[in-house]
């Protein structure tokens, strides 16, 4: 057998994608979507073998990978390649798209490639760039439907973050000047005196990468970016750029020893719990289903952030329910570009009787619903409950309590929301004849499939590189 | 008691008080020269104090002492400051010792108040109407002044007037500091606004734009003749405070004879009279704000003075 | 004080005051204008670092301030976006009320001031070191009050500026720093510029709709 070195998979990672995306460029369509098909299949590849062999260790001053990074890059390539799969049925209904399919596809293409740099690049500098670059290659994304809304979306989108980002990149700028460098591996090796600059350089990053992630009160752009992007789009934002912009801050966050100092830990609980729970009670008053995702999107954040703060337990806890509900939402958006190129509206109160018009999706989409928000079998559903166990056993009851609230209210809202759409009473006449789309209606349940194995520890590696993950920021194992 | 040396407060008083008609009259004739009109003589205001003095007073009904009294405290107040802030002399004269910069800043405020009360004393609508615009628009401009001085006292670490003018005079990076500039442009907007020029308040009879002239508006005869000069006074000491404090220190002779003196009197005149062209080149070139806008103004200048007192705590240099 | 502190000081308060300016003004034009000008002011005290220091980078840092922040995106992109009627494009819905925002800025001048120097002067000991945090803040309050789009490009780049500052003046050293800014230029330029003639192709206006969709 040979012996690949780890640095394979990971220049593979990175120039999969972007060579996709310059690839994609060409001419023909068809030709497009097959490169950028390939180009996410190899990244995918990659990504499991990088999770299998367990690679960790740095390459040059700037690349390197540790488990951490091992978990993130199998979610976000993992997503990467069902939206790119999911993007040619998607595409397909549209009928005066913004950007061709090659521009499409290149963004897309480039979208991924900018999240795959974040996980790997060991210098926060360069960190910080790629999440910008994030930015920059899926704010045209969102204006692919060519409407009024989605021009105003992505106006916010990039306004906001970027604004965000300034902040973040002043704490790098005094991360920097109290400590003389910014390599991850040199932090961890010398790590540096907690001083009030230090723990004031970890606040500004956390409001500055809780922009990206939607915390309260920065999330404002992250309803409308989430609802008017198409829908693949959606997934890949709901599911991995948020994560991936907690990734930088998990990572600014590691500078702090690992009891981190109470002031900043309760801050950054402090965010998560309101996050949390304005989340769970905004989603009760959606009217479009994909705000409605969007909402429950941010929720998780919030849980997964005070999971973060709480440490323990409840950080492993915050990292599964990071990966299975990075699957679960994307099949939940899957299914919600299926109702709405179906159905033409994104109202609720317009759609009814769903499984008999869309049976397939309408399967999917309930699955998926219980999925994100937390149904028992489910990871997430560990995830939260780990959280909660986690913040009891350092004695923070009412982080418990409102763990426990907001992951109860936004079960409600949105599984009836949902159940609504698919099992209620069409009025008279207006029953749609089945009319299930030829594909399209598969990846979700694979997705979601992906959610429950995460749930019930049946992915083999991926169980093994979560653990190795949250001893690696401290965390302890239940 | 060296007699010798207090003739110098007599010598200043006497300047302020015969200077000032004339300060006023310059800056009438300039101002209709940017009107395209020749205007009246610059001795003009010592006529009409001459006619006012003559003139029979009339009482309103109903007032009380104090609309006969409030004109001649104001005028002794502004008498009292002019012999303690610097307007001919470098150095502190005798009298200069009793009050500090704040101290003068609250005789006039004190001057202000009774002038006040001597409006709702007198029961007329247009004098009310004056007086509470005018102390509407004082809860604006009182602080800033307040906060003036507490800028001008961060430079030089003292309240006094004098070791201003001394370190401003010879240090040119204390004259050019951040904190110094702000405080300037802060006190030159209080000045507009203080002394009733554009674009806070145009001169005249059109009781719209009246806020100073409309306190006054019930004295008649030798009354109104103190209360007109009492205005030119204070004009006159805020003008002389400005360029010998803030804006144009330099030059004065520290000699105490006869000669000194009388040169410093020039130099005063001609540097009021920069002054005054300048502030006439604002008239001539803004308009006058509504009368809601200007609570803005003074919050800008007010802005201003607060910035000058932070540039120092930020910068942590004058 | 040497000549390069004085600099420091008169041109930060400069940059201060261009700031306190941009809260207090409704009008987009003169806006624009100040804008360029905080720019220009960061471009000259950056020439002049770039010089005393005979460092190349803050030369190109200097260079991109005046050419683009003051030049190319204010007085070429943002200014054509109200070309028709750049005497009349304001503040539409916020009621913008002048006093209140220049005291509302000064106050948060002096809160981030405290702010700062309770938690970040031990690192930053220059004088005016605080400068540009208040800069950013007051960038971020800017953001934060105003709903005109070309306003809030306006805000972008008064944070790009209070970010740079910050780099250029105490964080020598930052590594790809530079490429960082310029990074942050071809955001300001590509999106600003592209979305912003998008917007008008689609909604036919700059001035903002209110957009149902969008509530909630």
């Amino acid at each position: 057998m040979i012996a690949i070195a780890p640095s394979f998979w990971l220049f593979l990672l990175l120039i999969a994608p972007s060579a996709a995306a310059i690839l994609s460029l060409v001419p023909n369509a068809r030709v497009s979507e097959g490169v950028a098909r390939a180009g996410a299949l190899i990244a995918f590849a990659a990504a499991i073998a990088v999770l299998v062999t367990n690679a960790s260790g740095a390459w040059g001053p700037y690349l390197g990978l540790d488990s951490l990074s091992d978990v993130f890059l199998f979610m976000v390539t993992g997503i990467y390649v069902t939206s790119i799969w999911y993007s040619r049925v998607y595409f397909r209904a549209l009928s005066r798209p913004f950007l061709t399919a090659q521009v499409y596809y290149a963004l897309l293409s480039a979208f991924a490639f900018a999240m795959i740099f974040v996980l790997v690049v060991t210098d926060l500098g360069l960190m910080w760039i790629g999440v910008e670059a994030t930015t920059v290659t899926s704010a045209l994304l969102i204006i692919l439907e060519r409407k009024p809304e989605s021009v105003e979306s992505a106006w916010r989108y990039t306004l906001i973050a970027s604004a965000g980002l300034t902040i973040a990149l002043f704490a790098l700028l005094v991360l920097y000047t109290a400590t003389g460098t910014l390599n991850i591996y040199q932090l961890a090796a010398n790590p540096p005196a907690v001083t009030l600059p230090i723990e004031m350089a970890v606040a500004l990053a956390l409001v500055g990468y809780g922009t990206k992630v939607g915390l309260f009160p920065m999330h404002s752009w992250l309803p409308d970016a989430h609802s008017e992007a198409p829908s693949p789009v959606s997934a890949m934002f709901s599911g991995v750029l948020l994560p991936a912009a907690l990734y930088a801050f998990l990572r600014v966050y590691r500078v702090l020893p690992t009891p981190a100092p109470a002031v900043v830990s309760d801050l950054v609980i402090a965010f998560g719990a309101a996050t949390a729970l304005v989340a769970a009670f905004l989603i009760q008053h959606q009217r479009s289903f994909k705000r409605l995702f969007a909402y429950s999107s941010m929720e998780v954040m919030g849980l997964a952030v005070i999971g973060i703060g709480v440490g323990g337990v409840a950080l492993y806890g915050a990292l599964i329910l990071l990966v299975a509900h990075a699957f679960a939402k994307s099949a939940a958006f899957y299914c919600a570009g299926n109702v709405l190129r179906t159905t033409g509206t994104n109202r609720i109160d317009e759609i009814r009787d769903l499984r008999t018009t869309l049976p397939w999706t309408s399967g999917a989409w309930v699955v998926s619903s219980a999925a994100v928000t937390g149904a028992p079998p489910f990871g997430t559903f560990l995830g939260e409950f780990l959280i909660v166990v986690g913040a009891v056993a350092v004695g923070l009851v009412w982080v418990a309590g409102v763990v426990v609230v907001a992951v109860l209210v936004a079960f409600l809202g949105v599984n009836s929301q949902v159940g609504r759409m698919v099992f209620g009473e069409a009025r008279a006449g207006t029953t749609l004849a089945p009319r299930e789309p030829d594909s399209g209606w598969g990846i979700p349940y694979l997705n979601a499939a992906v959610a429950l194995a995460i749930g019930v520890a049946a992915i083999p590696y991926l169980s093994d590189a979560l653990r190795s993950a949250a001893v690696f920021l401290g965390g302890a194992l239940p | 008691m060296d007699w010798a040396t207090q003739v110098i407060n007599i010598v200043q008083a006497s300047t302020v008080l015969l200077l000032s008609p004339l300060i006023a009259g310059i800056s009438y004739r300039f101002k209709a020269w940017t009107e395209s009109r020749s205007g009246p003589s610059i001795f003009q205001p010592y006529f009409d104090l001459a006619k006012y003095l003559r003139k029979e007073t009339l009482l309103p009904d109903g007032s009380s002492r104090i609309f006969f009294v409030a004109p001649f405290l104001a005028f002794g107040a502004y008498l009292l400051i002019s012999v303690v802030v610097p307007v001919i002399t470098p150095y502190p004269i005798p009298f200069a010792s009793t009050v500090d910069f704040l101290g003068g800043g609250l005789l006039f405020g004190l001057a202000g108040t009774v002038t006040l009360l001597a409006a709702l004393d007198s029961g007329s609508n247009y004098a009310t109407l004056g007086a509470s615009r005018t102390v509407s628009f004082a809860a604006f401009a009182e602080p800033t002044l307040i906060i003036v001085f507490f800028a001008v006292a961060v430079i030089t670490g003292t309240n006094n007037p004098y070791v201003t003018n001394n370190l401003l005079s010879s240090s040119t990076s204390a004259y050019l500091s951040p904190t110094h500039l702000l405080v300037t442009a802060a006190f030159f907007l209080l000045l507009l606004a203080e002394t009733g020029k554009l674009p806070v308040e145009s001169a005249g009879t059109m009781e719209f734009g009246m806020l100073e002239d409309g306190r006054i508006f019930e004295h008649s005869g030798r009354l109104l003749g103190v209360n007109r000069w009492n205005g030119w006074l204070k004009q006159f000491l805020l003008y002389s405070v400005f360029v010998n404090v803030f804006a144009l220190p330099w030059g004065m002779s520290s000699d105490p004879t006869a000669a000194g003196t009388l040169f410093n009197i020039g130099l005063l005149i001609a540097k009021l009279l920069v002054l005054v062209g300048v502030i006439m080149f604002v008239e001539a070139t803004v308009a006058k704000v509504r009368l809601f806008k200007i609570r803005d103004f003074l919050a800008l200048s007010f802005s201003l003075a607060v910035l000058a007192v932070f540039a120092f705590a930020v910068l942590g240099v004058p | 004080m040497d000549a390069t502190a004085e600099v420091i000081a008169l041109v930060g308060i400069g940059i201060l005051l261009t700031a306190l300016y941009l809260q207090s003004e409704s009008f987009v034009d003169p806006l624009i204008r100040a804008i360029a000008l905080q720019s220009l002011l960061l471009g000259v005290l950056l020439g002049w670092l770039a010089w005393t220091q005979r460092s190349v980078d803050l030369a190109i840092l200097a260079a991109l301030a005046v050419g683009v922040r003051a030049a190319f995106i204010p007085l070429f992109v943002l200014r054509r976006q109200i070309r028709a009627f750049r005497w009349r494009v304001r503040e539409l819905h916020a009621a913008h009320r002048v006093t209140g925002h220049a005291l509302a800025a000064v106050a948060l001048a002096i809160v981030s001031w405290f702010v700062f120097q309770e938690t970040l002067a031990s690192v930053f000991p220059q004088p005016g070191a605080a400068l540009p945090f208040i800069l950013l803040m007051q960038g971020l309050l800017m953001l934060a009050t105003r709903s005109n789009t070309i306003v809030q490009v306006i805000g972008y780049l008064e944070e790009e500026n209070a970010v740079v500052y910050a780099g250029a003046l105490f964080s020598q050293g930052f590594p790809l720093f530079v490429e960082v800014v310029v990074f942050l230029d071809v955001l300001g330029v590509v999106l600003v510029g592209v979305i912003l003639s998008i917007q008008r192709d689609v909604t036919g206006s700059p001035e903002e709709a209110v957009l149902e969709e969008l509530t909630g």
